[in-house]
């Protein structure tokens, strides 16, 4: 673990060297093999010639730690009581910019979606122009070539905040805007959600392990109109794990069997019992705190679709609507709860969770999945061991 | 992190430890103790500016020795990030803030300021009861659908009842008012079908106080002393048109008898022996667009004929449409029985509705009880024909 840190003073860079002179500033003795241990335990050699001169120099030397500290791989939240063992792997890299010829939502300047807030809480669900509709297609086509192109870097040794890099440079320069990006504040321009992680994980520094389930949930805002979906993908020997699998597949299955009854005239609610009844069938609990929502010109909007059995949720679909469907199942309990940093949601005992999520079309007959696959799409169903 | 006060001891290292990453002190997770066996009550208040709404609550913290939560107006714009409530035990009285999460919850099913509710009570422990004062404008619909949240969330809040204050003396006169309703339901939806809005525009001819008194479970009647009976007997009735289910109470400086009578209502069972013997004995909302009670005959229903009543339901409902007539529901309370035996109630508020099966023997039919705009008891009757097969 190598850290270039440009300490205050030069003299604080010294190296193991014959001809190194001691760390502190004023002091003119050649270094002893001795070292500051704070530095060491960050990667850094700051050579002493004495306890007694580092003694000396240490009001000014330890301001030298925490600029160390901030800028070493570390967990933002130590003393936080983890559910499971996925860390945050901080510093954060630096926001992402946008150029400037790219169109914005009403979020991207401070945070706050205000024509969502506007409705919030209505039921009224918009029905889509067919010149709407054709907006909404290409920015699915686009989602789903991004989602793709994300999904290929998946392996072990993959930082999830590299998997942002690629995204965001694919959406912007296609000239579509990171919906997730500082919506509500949230920092980067996806989300990835590894293992216990249930949804809204901060890409950071942590490497993919051979073995995560990782979440990728790509959303962008382009021509005017959102595209929302994410497939949940196994890095390296995952799929060997038959529980894994089983998570895995289920999940994907009860998204199909979700979409496959939406036709006008279904019940929103009729949603949750599909999924419910096939994730018990498979040993899995279904997330309840997070639901399928609308999205158009709005990323968030009604309906509201809980994807958990016996919901209230009013509305029938028809024509002309667009929404997601996105269960989040689980291993374990179906309780969740969220890191210090507000966003990202894990399992409280721990334990997998896995996503999938489309964007779907009602037409008049049944309804079309406007982030569906394509035939290279990478990811995609395994057999259950 | 680092101690910044102790220089420590200069190590005597050849080479770099192979291992040199920050351990962390994260203590492995405890499974969090199981949240919430206990359900806590919530009784929303609402009613005019100087109706007596504060005279309530502050009669009910003083006559009780239970913990009692009072949150203020606007808790349902969940825009703010700061809400207090104030909290009284006994005697004594204290502020506790919410800490309303900022992240995103248009994707989350539960709305935050109950959320942070129920966060509070898990830290610093459950409250007895939880009273909700509204704004004197306030629509209680969508705050009442706020709070009614579906078993599956296995919230620590309930609904428990919605109280109506209105001022004895003025009340006539409010609820002829026509004005304002600008504030409805916050169905405004820029977004969305103003078809539906335009169709309804001859509903929305309400004042608040009717919206309100819809609602009710309980209607106190506040300054009764001021008024004759005969103005008194003329309320009630009226009061009786717009809700045929609401208990009316009527009392001299929000003093009241039993503090009973209030709080602590919706048990089902309970409730269903409270509603199900409701006569309109005059019903006089024939092509009335005012709120007005309709109570409707069922008979006892086969399984495909339960299906074609939820699907009227539906339509009521949802689409707010009975044949075409617009109609807009406030409440609506059913007992539906089945040929097979199966017993049911049916509680909605506004657009939202839950099916809940009771033990009880059927009897030979069922019973609705709407409460609502535009409410036609004949084309009401004739729609339902659909049902009875």
């Amino acid at each position: 673990m190598s850290v270039v840190a440009d300490a205050a003073s030069g003299r604080e860079t010294n190296q193991v060297s014959g001809e190194s002179k001691c760390a502190r500033d004023t002091c003119e003795n050649p270094v002893s093999s001795l070292q500051c241990p704070t530095c060491l335990k960050y990667g850094k050699s700051s050579f002493f010639c004495s306890q007694d001169c580092f003694k000396r120099a240490w009001p000014t030397h330890k301001l030298i730690h925490k600029e160390l500290a901030a800028l070493q791989p570390h967990d933002p939240f130590p003393d936080y009581a983890y559910t499971g063992s996925v860390r945050p792997v901080y510093p954060l890299s630096p926001t992402r910019l946008i150029p400037a010829n790219v169109p914005l939502p009403d979020h991207a300047k401070d945070g706050i979606p205000v024509a969502e807030q506007r409705i919030f809480r209505s039921t009224n669900v918009y029905i889509n122009t067919p010149e709407e509709i054709q907006c909404l297609r290409e920015a699915c086509a686009l989602g789903r070539k991004i989602l793709d192109a994300a999904a290929a870097m998946v392996k072990p040794g993959i930082t999830t905040d590299a998997i942002d890099e690629l995204v965001h440079k694919m959406t912007v320069e296609a000239g579509a805007y990171p919906s997730p990006l500082n919506y509500y504040k949230f920092p980067k321009s996806l989300c990835t959600s590894v293992n216990e992680v249930v949804c809204h994980g901060i890409p950071d520094l942590r490497k993919l392990q051979d073995g995560d389930i990782v979440n990728l949930d790509i959303s962008l805002y382009y021509k005017g109109h959102h595209a929302d979906l994410n497939e949940t993908y196994y890095v390296g020997k995952a799929k060997e794990d038959s529980d894994n699998v089983r998570l895995v597949e289920t999940t994907r299955e009860a998204l199909d069997k979700a979409i496959a009854i939406v036709k006008p005239g279904m019940p929103f609610r009729e949603i949750g019992n599909v999924i419910e009844k096939f994730a018990k069938e498979n040993g899995c609990s279904t997330i309840r705190t997070y639901c399928g929502h609308g999205t158009n010109k709005l990323f968030h909007c009604p309906p509201n679709i809980p994807h958990y059995a016996k919901n209230k949720t009013p509305g029938v679909a028809k024509p002309g609507m667009t929404f997601t469907i996105e269960p989040m199942l689980a291993l374990g309990t179906w309780k969740e709860k969220t890191w210090p940093d507000n966003w990202t949601s894990v399992t409280i005992d721990g334990k997998r969770s896995a996503q999938f999520e489309h964007m779907l079309l009602v037409t008049e007959t049944g309804c079309e999945v406007l982030t569906a696959r394509l035939p290279n799409s990478p990811g995609g169903p395994v057999a259950r061991i | 992190m680092d101690d910044d006060d102790e220089v420590p001891d200069l190590v005597e290292v050849q080479s770099f430890p192979a291992d040199s990453k920050i351990a962390s002190t994260a203590s492995n997770a405890t499974a969090e103790q199981d949240i919430q066996e206990f359900k806590v009550p919530i009784t929303i208040v609402t009613g005019y500016l100087g109706a007596g709404k504060s005279t309530l609550l502050n009669k009910i913290m003083k006559r009780t020795n239970k913990k009692i939560a009072v949150i203020m107006n606007e808790f349902g714009d969940s825009i703010d990030i700061e809400k207090s409530l104030t909290v009284s035990e006994g005697e004594k009285n204290y502020t506790e803030w919410l800490e309303v999460g900022n992240g995103c919850l248009c994707c989350s099913v539960k709305d935050m300021g109950i959320a942070a509710l129920e966060s509070l009570m898990e830290r610093k422990g459950r409250f007895d009861y939880i009273l909700l004062e509204t704004t004197g404008l306030a629509d209680p619909g969508p705050i009442a659908n706020m709070f009614w949240l579906d078993s599956a969330l296995a919230s620590s809040i309930y609904l428990d009842g919605i109280i109506v204050v209105v001022d004895a003396v003025n009340i006539l006169k409010n609820l002829d008012d026509t004005f304002v309703d600008q504030h409805h339901g916050n169905d405004q939806d820029t977004n969305s079908t103003l078809q539906k809005d335009s169709t309804h525009a001859e509903l929305r001819a309400t004042s608040t106080a009717n919206i309100q008194l819809s609602y009710a479970d309980v209607v106190i009647l506040n300054k009764s002393d001021l008024i004759d009976d005969v103005t008194k007997s003329a309320i009630e009735q009226r009061i009786h048109s717009i809700n045929a289910l609401a208990k009316i109470i009527p009392t001299t400086y929000a003093e009241l008898d039993k503090i009973e009578d209030i709080l602590d209502l919706e048990t089902v069972d309970n409730d269903v022996k409270r509603w199900q013997d409701t006569i309109v004995s005059d019903p006089q909302s024939f092509h009335d667009h005012r709120i007005s009670t309709v109570t409707l005959d069922l008979p006892s229903l086969s399984k495909s004929g339960y299906e074609h009543f939820d699907k009227w339901l539906q339509n009521l409902l949802w689409e707010g449409y009975v044949d075409l007539h617009p109609v807009e529901i406030h409440r609506l309370k059913a007992k539906i029985c089945l040929n097979s035996g199966e017993v049911y109630v049916i509680q909605g508020v506004r657009d939202t509705y839950d099916i809940i099966p009771i033990n009880e023997t059927a009897s030979a039919s069922g019973k609705i009880v709407l409460i609502g705009k535009g409410l036609d008891l004949a084309i009401l009757q004739s729609s339902l024909k659909c049902v009875e097969i």
